[in-house]
């Protein structure tokens, strides 16, 4: 009795196999003219994609590395890339030395915040404190984050709501300007903020 | 199209906050761009399940955790700070595959 049944049920999932894991990835030149690297692991071997529109196909069977067209790119990915948010612009505010005031280019900077944020669908700021070389990472951290929030109140004064703001202190991970341990740089000492 | 947030189902509009574990699910005239706190920015096309499975990102060291699944449609990534510094800390999953992402900008489908 359940032979019969055995011919067609084992057909019907050969064929489901078929229909599934067909994978089709595209590493994309960086809008820096930079290229990346995505490496592919499947069942079926690891391909690595490291040149401009290099392509893994995946099958059931086996997996393809190719290049991928520009017009396959975008009759298959158009719509999605059209989905693509804005991206990130990062502005960067240097404080008058010794006091809480910002330089007069910092404050050109501030209106192209606002102008950035408002050609934005869903605008978000993070707020990046940056310092010197000079002092501990502990103290650098601390301090760094001390002027983000000082910034982020700056913002919110000027109508933009805090829910949208976050902060971090960076410390002094990421110098502008290379500079020996333990030397004062005022180019460092400086607050990003990077709208998304 | 909406989201899926521990098995309920809500409708999804520009601004909407994405929590990690949360599922984006797009339907034939639906896409979707998300933009990540440490700079990674994603867009789903039409037709397509992405879930946000793990997200993790330390403002200050950089360190952090991104693993996302499709599994279903398409995917287009720019990878953001997180990848950046870690190498291995960016993982886009397919039903049958796992993307180790070592930075920029990617092209994902799945299924047919």
């Amino acid at each position: 009795m359940h032979a019969r049944y055995l011919g067609p049920l084992a057909a019907l999932l050969v064929l489901c196999g078929c229909a599934t894991s067909r994978d089709l990835v595209v590493l994309l030149p960086g809008k820096d003219g930079k290229v990346g690297k995505v490496i592919v692991d499947n069942p079926k071997g690891e391909t690595v994609l490291d040149t401009a529109y290099a392509a893994a196909r995946t099958t059931d069977n086996n997996v393809r590395r190719d290049k991928a067209s520009q017009n396959e790119v975008q009759s298959i990915f158009g719509e999605t890339l059209e989905a693509m948010p804005p991206r990130p612009i990062s502005f960067t505010l240097y404080f008058e030395s010794g006091t809480d005031e910002f330089t007069e280019a910092s404050k050109r900077e501030l209106k192209g915040v606002l102008a950035e944020m408002a050609r934005r669908p869903a605008p978000e700021i993070t707020v990046i404190g940056h310092t010197d070389q000079a002092g501990t990472d502990q103290m650098n951290d601390a301090l760094s984050l001390q002027r983000a929030r000082r910034v982020k109140s700056i913002l919110v004064g000027m109508g933009i709501s805090p829910g949208r703001i976050l902060t971090a202190g960076r410390g002094r991970r990421e110098p502008l300007v290379r500079t020996a341990d333990g030397v004062s740089e005022p180019r460092n000492r400086r607050v990003e903020i990077s709208v998304r | 199209m909406y989201l899926e947030r521990s098995g309920k189902r809500s409708p999804a509009h520009v601004g909407t906050h994405l929590q990690a574990t949360d599922t984006v699910v797009t339907g034939a005239d639906g896409v979707a761009g998300i933009t990540f706190i440490d700079n990674s920015l994603l867009s789903v096309g039409p037709n397509s399940v992405l879930q946000i499975e793990r997200y993790a990102f330390n403002s200050t060291t950089h360190e952090g955790v991104f693993d996302t699944t499709l599994t279903r449609g398409t995917l287009s990534v720019v990878s953001g700070k997180i990848a950046k510094q870690s190498p291995d800390a960016m993982k886009v999953r397919t039903p049958s595959s796992i993307l180790g992402v070592r930075g920029t900008e990617f092209l994902v489908r799945t299924g047919e």
